[in-house]
């Protein structure tokens, strides 16, 4: 894999979800789009898509819940690579601001 | 005595499956609930007082009966989408009820373009098998016309090169859903 290539917003999300603990589908969903202030939603095909594809690249796990209220709800957490994949796409973004900056504060300081 | 049960003939192509998630809402709000979609009929059950939205997806491993089946529909369930059935070949139908205050948005399965594009390569892979069946076809006739030198079998070579042109041009308006989706 190309290091740094950009996630998805839906990938990032569901990542920075996961960095706080073990959830399933929907407290993924609940939780992104209260994160995101109601802007990102994850529908269950995209959520079903996304979170298969993490498993393939062992981004994420399936794992078993100790509550036995969750013991039939299907619960997803990060891995050490998916933590990396985070982190690393965080540094990212926080670049492409800094780049964006340089330019974009410079531009509305001559206005 | 009024009818409770309907069956309709109407088929869709694959690459028309939105405009059958359009018409599964019409009914609903007409009172008529999908009970089973399928690709040559579908049968509805008369119910004034529900109102669902439907929506369809392609995903063949709901044909198995394993772990990734169970994991696929628990999302569906999870955000409240009740499976209605699966037909023979994947498509998924399902359908939630609308709720007053609901937007729009939030009854799209497909959030971003990448994981549409996903699902559009997985009914892609279907066409793809099909498209090769039916060229392997119009070949058998052109074979049994020369060797039987019978040029009435071209019948079939013609009607199976017309199946291919067909399904190709489906598949084109397939993949433009995904570009109408970005713009």
């Amino acid at each position: 894999m190309i290091k740094n290539e950009p996630l998805t917003e839906s990938y990032f999300y569901i990542l920075l979800c996961l960095l706080e603990g073990p959830n399933h589908g929907y407290g993924i969903m609940q939780k992104v789009k209260e994160l995101s202030n109601e802007r990102v939603t994850i529908g269950s095909g995209t959520m079903y898509g996304a979170t298969g594809n993490m498993i393939k690249k062992a981004w994420i796990q399936e794992t078993k819940s100790d509550d036995p209220l969750d013991a039939r709800k299907r619960l997803y957490c990060l891995t050490a690579p998916g933590k990396e994949i985070l982190l690393a796409e965080y540094e990212r973004l926080i670049f492409c601001i800094k780049s964006g900056e340089k330019i974009i504060k410079k531009g509305s300081a001559n206005e | 005595m009024s009818k409770t049960k309907k069956t309709s003939f109407k088929t869709y192509a694959a690459w028309d499956y939105d405009q059958e998630e359009k018409d599964l809402d019409q009914l609903s709000k007409a009172g008529w609930q999908l009970v089973k979609g399928g690709c040559l009929h579908s049968t509805y059950k008369k119910d004034e007082a529900a109102a669902y939205r439907n929506r369809i997806d392609y995903n063949p491993s709901v044909l198995s009966n394993d772990e990734e089946k169970k994991r696929y529909l628990k999302f569906f369930e999870e955000q409240g989408w009740e499976f209605v059935n699966a037909t023979f070949n994947g498509w998924c139908y399902f359908r939630k009820p609308i709720r007053v205050g609901t937007l729009e948005s939030d009854y799209a399965i497909y959030t971003d373009s990448q994981s549409f594009d996903e699902m559009l390569k997985r009914w892609g892979k279907l066409a793809k098998g099909l498209n090769i069946t039916v060229i392997v076809a119009a070949i058998t006739y052109l074979i049994v016309a020369f060797a039987e030198n019978e040029p009435v079998y071209m019948i079939g070579t013609l009607a199976f090169l017309g199946m291919f042109w067909g399904i190709s041009a489906g598949v084109k308006k397939m993949n433009a859903k995904l570009m109408e989706g970005r713009s």
